[in-house]
């Protein structure tokens, strides 16, 4: 029993899989965190720096966008209507999100069509 | 010559069964669950694994996984959530495979997009403590 024991925790941690987590992302879901129109969204990133738990981000005023977790990779990055929309060579295409402000303590985070979020605060 | 997949034709849900076979204890493990595929605000998608393990006769549990999927020149670039790399797998062909080192152990994975968009990973893990074989089946929810 104990040998078998030891072979579920010896597939089930190690290197790979070390960082298995549970992600919740409807923990907190409209509340307190208020969707940001276009002009608001560009006012909010334009310059920006984000901090989020793993990586940090870097909103140029040039529409570049530099997303670095280790490995940087820089974007392009857009507000469409009321989205924020960014493009990552070598893909084509661009993506849109939602981006939603906290209302006490002003984080910011995007929202995908599907309802993923990623959460930042920004660096002063 | 025959292509992966684009990376944009993951996105989205994928209904995934797995099975593990420990080749130290002779235990089985099964996994049933679903994979998503998520566009990232960052350029890519995130790989998002949620199921129920059975192994080797214990009680189910539940298991979670989380990669990067990113565009790279040649294919996709997989990385762990924190950015780390994880490996590539090289996009102008069907059946890619590639190494993960992490000593003492060994990590080599194999995938089949012949069948897409029916497609299996199938890991092959090698170590000191480790000797397993796991077949991820994928198929659209």
């Amino acid at each position: 029993m104990i040998a078998r024991m030891a072979a579920v925790l010896a597939v089930l941690t190690g290197p790979v899989w070390a960082e298995d987590r549970v992600n919740d992302w409807s923990k907190d879901r409209g509340k307190d965190w208020v969707a940001l129109n276009g002009a608001e969204l560009q006012a909010a990133l334009n310059g920006t720096t984000l901090q989020y738990d793993i990586a940090r981000q870097v909103f140029y005023p040039s529409g570049k966008t530099l997303y670095d977790n280790g490995m940087p990779s820089w974007g392009n990055w857009a507000v469409r209507a009321d989205a924020y929309c960014s493009q990552w060579p070598p893909q084509d295409g661009w993506t849109c999100f939602a981006l939603e402000r906290h209302s006490g303590d002003g984080r910011l985070r995007f929202v995908s069509q599907t309802g993923a979020m990623t959460e930042g605060s920004i660096v002063e | 010559m025959a292509r992966m997949p684009d990376l944009s034709d993951f996105e989205g849900a994928w209904a995934l069964s797995r099975v593990i076979e420990d080749r130290l204890t002779g235990a089985e493990g099964r996994l049933t669950g679903q994979a998503q595929f998520l566009p990232r605000h960052a350029g890519g998608l995130d790989y998002v694994e949620e199921g129920e393990l059975s192994y080797g006769g214990q009680p189910p549990m539940a298991a979670t996984r989380r990669y990067i999927w990113l565009p790279a020149p040649d294919g996709v670039a997989v990385q762990f959530e924190d950015g780390r790399a994880f490996h590539m797998i090289e996009g102008d062909r069907l059946m890619p495979d590639a190494n993960h080192h992490c000593d003492p152990d060994l990590y080599h994975v194999s995938y089949d997009f012949t069948r897409w968009p029916d497609w299996q990973a199938i890991w092959r893990v090698v170590g000191p403590r480790k000797d397993y074989r796991m077949l991820s089946s994928y198929s659209r929810a």
